[in-house]
Order: structure tokens, then C-alpha cells, then sequence
């Protein structure tokens, strides 16, 4: 049940309604019955007034006695109490299940993030994805339990009191309805002009919401080059287009808000109007002619008021739109039992092309890297060499070919099987808001505090932990320790040692640290990458030259592969210019002056 | 403007420092007075807006009048047909000029609220020109940039909506009311009785549910950082088998909002409705009450009908403003930033100040701590005091946190220093105009910004008027006119926002050719290499060479090989230089330094494999 989304190919978003029974799910039920009884409590809220109609009616023909004032009295209290019961059971049912609905939605559609590629989750901004659980959910909770009933009830005593005028007098009644009827077609050609016209200004405001940002980014520049004067007209200037764009916006947008409204509004006159000349046309009595007076503003009202529901109706759309552009993102396959068994640690690529977003990252890329082995991938920036590695983690699965580990496509291993045998070790660390403890223990929960150690030992990490306030039970982030990024990152590193699968996956961290640091962490992965077959992404020289096997990438493909002493001896080779650009920029020194620069231009090897 | 006030120090000892610490509170009320000194850009509208606003709810109460004479005059037996066909078209004639009156209105209010927030967004641009830039860190300046798009919208529609809307309601429910009193007081008591009785039932709701709505905002906060936690966590939970654990606490939070919400809404409901149906039910009060004073003879028939047809309707406006109150959360928006841009340190700027003579830089006795600017009150930088020779390069090292960048900036004026002083030629930077300041300095930090146009565009803001061939020599210097060349439209390429259609090597020797085109004497790089791919490196070292030759540099870099040949090597610690000298003098202290190239040369031979290859073989291998 929970794989609904997956197993369905059409969009989540569909409409409003349809959406709001979808993500109602099994409670979609109770909210229709919250939504019936609110129509009935609508309609309850039209007894009493029916009630004075008749004594209006009495009044003019001054019959009415003391025993009709009760029974008006009684009628009303016992209507207004059942008016009461029917809307507390209305509002006690659709806020009680749309509650718990949306809570369930949220765990849904979690379940259906915690499913999505990783690479499809990266490349979002978490930020949104967030913003929608906590802004766009509690929306739709509003939207569900407040403002689909109100407007359901404010159409009730309308369609009652019309359905009611009906048996008294047809014609009059469909006068009554005319301005309605009218009003329904007047308000779908609003709402489209309305959208075509959010469109037009979501584009012009763009452009000069743009430009108003771009000031904000580039005022340090700006700054820098004494270019703040040219800058700060420019940035004027997109203020002021902006409030142009809008004002003249509003002028189009004004006439269309009133429109509906005025065009309900107006069946007041032409009810009159057609009372009077049915009435002294002899059609009808008198005391009609009173009844369709009294009532006429009680079925206008109600929905001239619900214009101030509009707004939040519009808000609970937009928000179902974007929860469905989440539960839309294609899920990843990933069997829940083990179909096969890896055999070995064998990491093989077997023609394997990936496109990201249409553009070809990588072709027909092919090789082994064997058990224990080190395989360093090298290349120009966006060769596809990261890739390599996501494809492997299956942060995106390849369009064409397949990777395999022993043998097996990890896309037949279940998630379980694939990650007791990898290991990634991210660039950004994140660590949990629990102790250092836990954070290292993560991977493994049974772990002894001797293995705890040992990891954190190897990582290099032992001792700034031991020097921490509580040692290993320090807790980590806000309200906890502050650690610098090196110590973050070897705390990640114990994590990953203490976790000890067969297969690391690296991109190799390029110096952003200070010495000590980078050395610190540099043993400390080390020690990790041991015994392992590692898949390199690597940046250095030693690295490079102590791999096993050395893939060379350039625009998507492999151009060369072997080991290092092979590559190098391959004159004016991808490989052998590569390695002469990294020994020479790390030879370089600043300020070591154009002399040293020019006699480089022309290396020797 | 020109005068110097002499206010040397830190924001937090002005004036106005008092209200420095309270900037996460603003409240509707703070809110509501921050923005009133915009109101002034578009008052005439706003007032012209609240009395169309008001006209428009008097021409409202017309079709009820109307009703109420022709139900009158049916019952007083004096109807005819033509006095009917009158109300008819009186009624319309209300109902025209309400929606007329309310469109102009809105119209009026929508341009007033468009010229406050225009004044709102250029205050907030002009202030960002003034500020130091060490306000703009990343954190602040995506902060800026949320609160200029996103807030301001909102508080756009709440500002166009707020005038017209409340004065209309308010308007409608006084008129209303008074009208009631004006034909019957006691009537009048008798239709607002339901009023009496929901506030009260409404404020005990309120105060009941409030136990319980603490619990369930608690529990909403906890289960909204337990899905940030999830999601962002989600590669290594994945990664390290750990989905299921997480998300079963994850989704144990979310069903606990879900349950503490069920329960405050059990609390709430029963009050909650009992207030709807009174505040919509007037008819209770008014139809047997009103029956039976009109029974006892207290009020005539036609009063009766009155408050049948007119006073079942005073409610509706009430509703209408108890749906806008809950809007009115919207005021603090876009008030917090130009409080905060406000409260703001401005640096104070000569005009008749003296020209730096030589682009010598000396640093003298300098203190500075980011005081009531980010968390820290420690002083980031300890009685730092240097001298960098014109021509001459100046390397400073150390570990993370030392405080080499913030050093960096202060000798462009990110910030002013807290006590000492930076002199530039011999003089106070703080007595040199900031545009010149800016025409001696030039610096590339780790990470580029790029303008959304041209790259030709991009470069010439460094000297407008520069010819061709100075655009073209400084791009070949930096090692950017053959990748430039090999644009589609060469020169006229655009970069894409933020140059996103450049790699970071790329990008960051467009913004050496920039500094080169400036030729400003002093350089100052913040590990301008560091964001660089391995295959630009070359070539952003080359550009690097042209930028510093002749020039007086101050360097950052984590890499110490890159700076051991500078002439000057400072070592930076927990804010203190603790050495200084050249590489070999450094190395012969045994010290830090010499600690910390230990390090940077074992590092880098150590090689990241699998294999049993310890670091001495790589070392055997490395550099021949």
C-alpha cells in the first residue's frame, strides 16, 4: 500500500480533489462524511430562518399569537443546538482524521524520499524538499480540515434555501438561481485569466527579482571595483521596473476579484425586481413576494463571504502541486530480499553509459577493478570520474550496461547486501545530533566500546575525543561539542573503519585543510582503505602512482588504463601530460617569479 | 556625512546597541513600528484607500436597507409596483458603487503598498552599500537575498490586502452596529448578545487548548528537525544500512506531532465550534427575544422586521476580521532585515583624507573580534603587528581557525579594527576614502562571483575604459584568453548566474584578469587555489604569477609549499603570530612551522591505496 506512488505511472497531482482523496488515503472516507454532516449543519443553519419567514408571513397577516412566538423560539434554539452537534461532529471528524492523514502522508511520502536515487536527492536543494514537510503538509492540513468544509458549507444553505423556494415557486426560484448559475462560469474565466496572468507577471517579475539579487551576490565585487554607484542605479532601477510591472498588473488584476462577487451580488436587484412583477402580476401572494425578500440576502451572503476563502483553497493547491512534484520523483528499484549472492568483491563496469539530465556523462565505460585492489580514476574536472563512484553506490543507476559487484548487478542487490559491502566516504561530513559514540557507532549498533575505540583510534580520532568534556558520550553539534571540520571528519572516518566493508569508494580531499589536519586525515584514511579494494578518485601524486590500475578519463570515456609506469612511458599520452601539469603544480611557488614560469613553459620530462 | 564621528570600537558600545541583542524578537508590534516610517511613501494612498474602504462598506449596508423598506412596506400594506421597481434599481446602484468603491480602493492600496515596499527594498540596497562587507558572510547574504524575494512578496500582499480589507470590515461591523442602536437599543443588546456570550467562550477555548498546543508545537518542532536530520542525513543513513532505524524514528516523531495535534484538537474543537455557530446565529437571540418584546408592546412591527433582515447580517464582517487577524503575522516580515541593516555598524569615511604614498602595508597593534556580529565575543586577532615591504610577498600560515582570512580582510575594510591600527603608504586605512582603497587593492578568494552578463562585462568593471588590447593582455596574462576564445561567442559570452557555466579554475582566472586590469599595487589571495580542479591548476598558477609580479602580496595558503619562498612567513595562532621569518629561518625554530611542514611533507606522500604501500615507498617513487 505504501508503494501506491511507485506503482503508479500517472502524476500524484491530479486536481485539488482528486489529490485530497489521494492523500487522504483510508481516511479520505471520513473526511466525506465530515464534509456531509457540514453540509448538513449548512442546511440546519436555514431552519430558523425559515422560521422567521413564517412569522414574517404572520406578522403581515397579524395573526400571529404568543403560541407562534414559542414555537418560533423553540424551533430556533433546537435548531441552532443541532446545528451545534452536527458542526462539532463535522469539524471533530474532518480536523481529528486530517490530522492523522496528513501525518501519514508525511510518512509516506518520507518513505518515498528515503526510495528516491541519491543522486536525485542531491541534486535538489534539501532545503525544499524539507520546506515542503514542514510549510506545504501543514497547509494541506489547514486546507483539508478548514477549508474544503467551509466551503462546502457555505454552499449548503444556499442549495437548501433554492431547492426550498423551488416548491413555493419555481420561476422566482430560478431567478433566485440565475445570478448563481451565471456566477460559476464568470468565476472559471477569472481564475483562468487570473493564471494566465500570474504567469505574465511570474516572468516579468523574474527578471527583475533577478537582477535585484544579483546585486546582493555581486555587491562585494562591486564594492571591490568602486563599481558600487553603477551597481546600486542598476539595482534601483530593477526596484522601480518591478513596481511598474506591478501596478500595472493590478489595474488588470482588480476588475477580474470583483467580478464574481458583483456578478452574485446582483441578484439581489433582479430578485426584487422579479418578485414585483410576478407579484402584482398576480402570479404569486403576497406572502411569497415576502419569503423570496427575506431570504434573498441568506443565499447571497454565504457566498459573497467565501471569497475570503480563496486564498487559502489556493495556497492548499499549490501546496498539494508540490508535494505531488516530490511523490512524482522516480523512485529507485531495489529488491527487499536477497535474489543473489555476490561472489567476491570484484567490481566491475560492463559498458557502461550514463546520461545526467540529457547530457552524456559517460560512454561505454568498461573495466575491472579486482578484489583488493586500488583503482584510481583520473581526469580532467567533469570527465565523469565522481560518477564512476556514484554508479557504483547506485546514487543514479546507468541507462545502458551495468555495474556489477562478485558478479552481481547491484541493482539485484537489496540495499542491505549492496552497503554491508561499500563504503563512501562523503566530502561534506554530517554527523548526528547524538554522542560521538553513537555517531561512530552508527553503521554497527552492536559494536563493543573496545571496537569503538579501535576505529576511532585508527582514524586518528581517539585522542581529541578522549580530550573531549565527557569523552566518547559527548554529544555532537548544537547544544554539544564544538569540533572542527578536520575532527568532524575523522569522527566520519571511524564510522567508516569501524563499519569495515570490502569495497571503498573515495573521492580524494584535495588540500582545503591546514597541514596538520590534512595529514591527520590523510593516516587516518589510510588506515581505512587497508586490506580494501578502493575506487579512487584521485587528485595527488602518490596516490595516483601507487594504484593497482589507473583509469584515465577524458569526456566520458575511458582514453587509457594500466598502471603508472606503463602510462607514463606513453609519449604525448593523456596520462603522461597529466601527470607532468600536477608534478608541476605542485612544485609551484608563489612569487618564485616569471623566470622559473618561463623556463616551465616548455617542460623536459 | 563627511566629519568623523569618532565612534572607534564595535557596534554593540553605540547608542543603539541595547536593542542589538533582541533581533530574533520582533514582535507584530516592533514589527508594526519598523515599517511605519515607510508608511509615509504611500500614506495618501493608504488614507484615500480606508476612505474609499469605508465608502464602500456604507454603500454595502444599502440592498439591506433596501430589503428592509420593501419587506416594510409589504407588511404595512403600502407597496406598489413602481416604488418595488425604485428598490430594484437601488439595490443595484449599492451594489455598483460598493464593488466600484472597493476596486478603486484596492487599486489605491495596491500602489501604496507598491511605493513602500520600493522604498523598503532601495533602503535595503542602499544600506548594503554602506555596510562593512564582513556583513555579508554567506550565511547573512543568502539571509538578505530570502528576505528581498520571498518576504517582501508576502508582505506585499499583506500590506496591498491589510488597509482595504480590515477598514472595510471594521467599517461595515461599526456602521452596522450603530445602525442597530440608532432604530432600537434595545434591540440592538438583543442581536449583540451573541456576541457577548462567544468572545468569552472563545477566549476560555483559547486558554484551555493552550496546554496542549505547547505540547503539540514542541512536538511539531521535533518532528520537523527530524525530517531535516533524515533528509539530510540520508546518504550516509543509506550508506551505512541505517534506513530503517531512521526512519522508524523519524516516523514515531511524526506520528507523535500527528497525536499531541489530535489532542490539542479535542481540547479546542467543542469551544472552537460553539463560538462559529453563535457568531453565525444571531437569529437565536433575535427571533424569540425580539418576538417577545414586540409581544409586550416594547417595539413596533417594522423595527421587528428591521432587525430580521438587517441585524442577522452584523456578524458576517466580525468573521471577516477574525480570518484577517491571523494574517497579521505577516507585519514582521522584511522589518527584521532593515532593523537589522539599521542597527548595522556603518564605517565612517573620510573624505579629506590623505593619499597613501607607497603600497608598503603595516599592521600595527591590531585587535578585532566579530562582536555582536556572529557568536564569538573572543577576539579573533591578538595585538597583530607586521610590516609587508612594497613589492614584497607576505605568506600567512596556520592552523584552521587562526584567524588568517579575518586578517585578510581587515586590510581591505570587511570590518574596522577593534583597537590598533592597518596603514597603508604610511596612512590609516580608515582615513582613506574606501574607493581608493578599493582602486589600491585587489584580492581573489577561494570563490568567485561572477555577474550574470558578458565576460567582457564582467572583466571591464574593472576599468570601464579600457581599451581592447588592455582587456585582451590581461586576459592572456591570466591564462583566460584561449578557454575564452573557445567560447561560442568568445568576449560576448555570458557567464550564467553566478558564472555557472564556467568551472571553478575557470572562473577564478577571469577574476585574476580582472584584478590584473586593475592593476591595483597590493594583492591580497585567500587560498585562491583552493576551489580549483587539479587540470586548471597550471594555468591559475601561471595567472597567479603575472597578478603578483611587482606587487605587494598578501597570501593565504594551506599548502605550504606554495608559500615557502615568500619573503615574509607569518604563523598564526589561536590569533597571535607566534613566528615569523622565512622558510629556512622557520624551519631552523623547530617550532609550529616546522611542525606544520613536517606534516604538509609527509602528507603528501602518503599515498590513499588499499595496498600494503606504506608511505616511505611512495616517497621512493615520488619526485624523480
Amino acid at each position: 500500500m505504501a508503494n501506491e506512488a511507485l506503482n503508479t505511472s500517472r502524476p500524484y497531482y491530479a486536481g485539488a480533489l482528486t489529490t485530497t482523496w489521494r492523500l487522504m488515503g483510508r481516511r479520505s472516507r471520513e473526511l466525506k462524511v465530515a464534509i456531509a454532516l457540514r453540509f448538513l449543519q449548512s442546511m440546519c443553519a436555514g431552519i430558523p430562518i425559515l422560521f422567521l419567514v413564517w412569522i414574517v408571513d404572520r406578522l403581515r397577516d397579524q395573526t400571529l399569537t404568543a403560541e407562534h412566538a414559542w414555537i418560533a423560539a423553540g424551533v430556533t434554539v433546537a435548531a441552532i443546538a443541532l446545528q451545534f452537534a452536527v458542526w462539532f461532529a463535522s469539524n471533530r471528524i474532518a480536523w481529528i482524521s486530517s490530522f492523522f492523514a496528513t501525518g501519514d502522508a508525511r510518512s509516506t511520502t518520507l518513505e518515498h524520499v528515503q526510495r528516491l536515487p541519491l543522486g536525485t536527492l542531491r541534486s535538489r536543494t534539501t532545503g525544499d524538499v524539507t520546506a515542503t514537510f514542514s510549510t506545504d503538509f501543514e497547509m494541506v492540513s489547514q486546507y483539508v480540515s478548514e477549508a474544503v468544509p467551509a466551503l462546502i458549507g457555505a454552499i449548503g444553505l444556499p442549495i437548501f434555501v433554492v431547492v426550498g423556494l423551488v416548491f413555493i415557486d419555481p420561476a422566482l426560484a430560478g431567478a433566485v438561481a440565475l445570478s448563481l448559475v451565471v456566477a460559476g462560469p464568470v468565476f472559471f474565466w477569472v481564475n483562468s485569466q487570473f493564471k494566465s496572468l500570474a504567469l505574465v507577471r511570474g516572468d516579468q517579475v523574474a527578471e527583475s527579482g533577478g537582477r535585484i539579487l544579483e546585486y546582493v551576490r555581486g555587491i562585494a565585487v562591486a564594492r571591490a571595483f568602486n563599481r558600487t554607484d553603477d551597481s546600486l542605479s542598476q539595482y534601483s532601477q530593477a526596484v522601480r521596473a518591478l513596481r511598474n510591472i506591478n501596478n500595472r498588473l493590478v489595474l488588470r488584476l482588480l476588475p477580474l476579484g470583483i467580478l464574481t462577487v458583483g456578478v452574485v451580488q446582483m441578484g439581489v436587484p433582479a430578485v426584487i425586481a422579479f418578485v414585483a412583477y410576478r407579484w402584482f402580476g398576480g402570479s404569486i401572494d403576497v406572502g411569497t413576494a415576502l419569503i423570496f425578500l427575506v431570504l434573498i440576502l441568506r443565499v447571497y451572503g454565504p457566498i459573497v463571504a467565501l471569497a475570503g476563502h480563496f486564498e487559502l483553497l489556493r495556497l492548499g493547491d499549490a501546496a498539494l502541486e508540490r508535494i505531488g512534484r516530490i511523490m512524482d520523483l522516480e523512485e529507485q528499484a531495489a529488491p527487499e530480499t536477497p535474489r543473489v549472492e555476490p561472489q567476491g568483491h570484484d567490481v566491475e563496469f560492463d559498458s557502461v553509459t550514463f546520461a545526467y539530465e540529457d547530457t552524456p556523462v559517460l560512454r561505454d565505460v568498461s573495466f575491472v577493478a579486482r578484489a583488493g585492489s586500488t583503482t584510481a580514476i583520473v581526469g580532467p574536472s567533469g570527465a565523469g570520474k565522481s560518477t564512476v563512484l556514484n554508479l557504483v553506490s547506485r546514487f543514479w543507476d546507468p541507462a545502458d550496461g551495468a555495474v556489477r559487484i562478485g558478479g552481481a548487478d547491484v541493482r539485484d542487490l537489496t540495499h542491505q547486501q549492496l552497503f554491508e559491502r561499500i563504503t563512501v566516504v562523503f566530502q561534506d561530513v554530517y554527523l548526528f545530533r547524538t554522542t560521538v559514540r553513537d555517531n561512530i557507532a552508527f553503521g554497527r549498533p552492536e559494536a563493543t566500546d573496545a571496537e569503538i575505540e579501535a576505529a576511532a583510534r585508527a582514524a586518528q580520532a581517539h585522542e581529541f575525543i578522549e580530550a573531549l568534556p565527557r569523552g566518547y558520550d559527548t554529544l555532537v553539534g548544537e547544544g554539544g561539542a564544538t569540533l572542527s571540520g578536520g575532527e568532524r571528519q575523522r569522527i566520519s572516518i571511524a564510522r567508516a573503519v569501524l563499519k569495515d566493508s570490502p569495497i571503498v569508494l573515495l573521492d580524494e580531499p584535495t588540500s582545503s585543510l591546514d597541514a596538520l589536519n590534512d595529514q591527520a586525515i590523510r593516516a587516518a584514511l589510510v588506515a581505512l582503505l587497508r586490506g580494501k579494494t578502493v575506487l579512487v578518485v584521485a587528485h595527488r601524486l602518490p596516490t595516483i602512482q601507487a594504484a593497482d590500475h589507473i583509469l584515465v578519463v577524458d569526456g566520458g570515456r575511458i582514453v587509457q588504463q594500466g598502471a603508472h609506469e606503463g602510462l607514463i612511458e606513453q609519449t604525448g599520452g593523456r596520462y603522461q601530460q597529466l601527470w607532468l601539469d600536477r608534478q608541476r603544480a605542485s612544485d609551484w611557488r608563489i612569487g618564485a617569479a616569471s623566470a622559473v614560469v618561463e623556463s616551465a613553459a616548455e617542460p623536459t620530462v | 556625512m563627511a566629519s568623523v564621528t569618532q565612534n572607534p570600537s564595535d557596534p554593540a558600545a553605540s547608542p543603539d546597541g541595547a536593542s542589538v541583542g533582541q533581533r530574533d524578537d520582533i514582535n507584530l508590534w516592533t514589527g508594526f513600528r519598523l515599517l511605519l516610517p515607510f508608511a509615509r511613501y504611500g500614506w495618501l494612498g493608504f488614507v484615500a484607500a480606508a476612505f474609499l474602504s469605508a465608502l464602500a462598506a456604507l454603500a454595502s449596508l444599502g440592498p439591506f436597507w433596501v430589503l428592509y423598506q420593501a419587506v416594510d412596506d409589504i407588511v404595512a400594506g403600502e407597496a406598489s409596483l413602481d416604488s418595488m421597481y425604485r428598490y430594484a434599481a437601488m439595490a443595484a446602484i449599492f451594489i455598483a458603487a460598493q464593488y466600484l468603491l472597493t476596486a478603486v480602493a484596492d487599486w489605491t492600496s495596491h500602489r501604496a503598498a507598491f511605493a513602500v515596499l520600493e522604498q523598503i527594498r532601495l533602503r535595503i540596497g542602499r544600506r548594503l552599500g554602506q555596510v562593512p562587507l564582513g556583513f555579508l558572510t554567506n550565511r547573512r547574504s543568502g539571509e538578505v537575498q530570502r528576505t528581498l524575494s520571498d518576504d517582501i512578496e508576502r508582505l506585499e500582499l499583506f500590506l496591498a490586502h491589510l488597509v482595504p480589507d480590515v477598514v472595510s470590515a471594521i467599517a461595515t461591523l461599526v456602521f452596522m452596529v450603530g445602525w442597530l442602536f440608532i432604530v432600537d437599543w434595545r434591540m440592538a443588546l438583543v442581536s449583540l448578545a451573541v456576541v457577548f456570550i462567544s468572545l468569552p467562550l472563545m477566549a476560555i477555548g483559547t486558554s484551555r487548548g493552550s496546554g496542549k498546543l505547547g505540547e503539540y508545537t514542541r512536538s511539531m518542532g521535533r518532528m520537523n528537525a527530524s525530517i531535516v536530520e533524515f533528509v539530510h542525513a540520508m546518504p550516509v543513513v543509506r550508506t551505512f544500512n541505517g534506513t530503517r532505524r531512521v526512519f522508524g524514528e523519524t516516523k514515531a516523531a511524526i506520528d507523535d506531532a500527528a497525536r499531541y495535534e489530535a489532542q490539542w484538537g479535542r481540547e479546542f474543537i467543542p469551544l472552537f465550534t460553539a463560538f462559529f455557530v453563535l457568531v453565525s446565529s444571531p437569529v437565536l437571540t433575535i427571533l424569540p427575544l425580539g418576538l417577545l418584546l414586540w409581544h409586550l408592546g416594547q417595539v413596533d412591527t417594522s423595527t421587528l422586521l428591521f432587525f430580521f433582515i438587517v441585524g442577522l447580517g452584523f456578524t458576517l464582517p466580525l468573521l471577516r476580521l477574525l480570518l484577517l487577524m491571523t494574517q497579521l503575522a505577516y507585519l514582521g516580515l522584511g522589518a527584521r532585515l532593515v532593523h537589522e541593516l539599521d542597527q548595522a555598524h556603518v564605517l565612517p569615511e573620510k573624505s579629506d583624507a590623505a593619499r597613501p604614498h607607497g603600497a608598503g602595508i603595516e599592521v600595527d597593534g591590531v585587535t578585532f573580534s566579530y562582536d555582536g556580529d556572529e557568536q564569538q565575543s573572543e577576539p579573533v586577532l591578538k595585538g597583530i603587528s607586521f610590516t609587508a615591504e612594497p613589492g614584497t610577498v607576505t605568506a600567512v600560515v596556520g592552523p584552521s581557525g587562526a584567524g588568517k582570512s579575518t586578517l585578510a580582510r581587515l586590510i581591505v575594510r570587511f570590518w574596522d579594527v577593534d583597537s590598533g591600527a592597518i596603514r597603508l603608504g604610511g596612512v590609516d586605512i580608515r582615513d582613506v576614502p574606501i574607493p581608493q582603497l578599493m582602486d589600491q587593492t585587489a584580492f581573489v578568494f577561494q570563490e568567485t562571483f561572477l555577474f550574470d552578463e558578458t565576460v567582457e562585462a564582467n572583466l571591464r568593471m574593472a576599468k570601464p575604459d579600457a581599451t581592447d588590447a588592455e582587456v585582451i593582455a590581461a586576459t592572456k596574462a591570466a591564462r583566460a584568453h584561449e578557454f575564452i576564445s573557445a567560447m561560442p561567442q568568445g568576449y560576448d559570452t555570458p557567464v550564467g548566474e553566478s558564472g555557472a557555466r564556467l568551472s571553478g579554475g575557470e572562473r577564478q582566472r577571469l577574476a585574476v584578469a580582472r584584478a590584473l586590469l586593475k592593476d591595483a599595487p597590493i594583492v591580497i589571495l585567500d587560498e585562491a587555489t583552493a576551489f580549483a580542479d587539479p587540470e586548471n591548476e597550471v594555468a591559475l598558477q601561471a595567472a597567479l604569477d603575472s597578478l603578483v609580479a611587482g606587487r605587494t602580496v598578501i597570501v593565504i595558503a594551506h599548502r605550504l609549499s606554495t608559500v615557502a619562498g615568500a619573503d615574509q612567513i607569518l604563523v598564526l595562532e589561536e590569533g597571535r603570530i607566534v613566528e615569523r621569518g622565512r622558510h629556512e629561518e622557520l624551519l631552523e625554530q623547530h617550532g609550529l612551522y616546522d611542525r606544520m611542514w613536517e606534516a604538509f611533507s609527509a602528507a603528501s606522500l602518503i599515498a590513499l591505496s588499499g595496498g600494503a604501500t606504506d608511505s616511505t615507498e611512495a616517497l621512493t617513487g615520488g619526485n624523480d
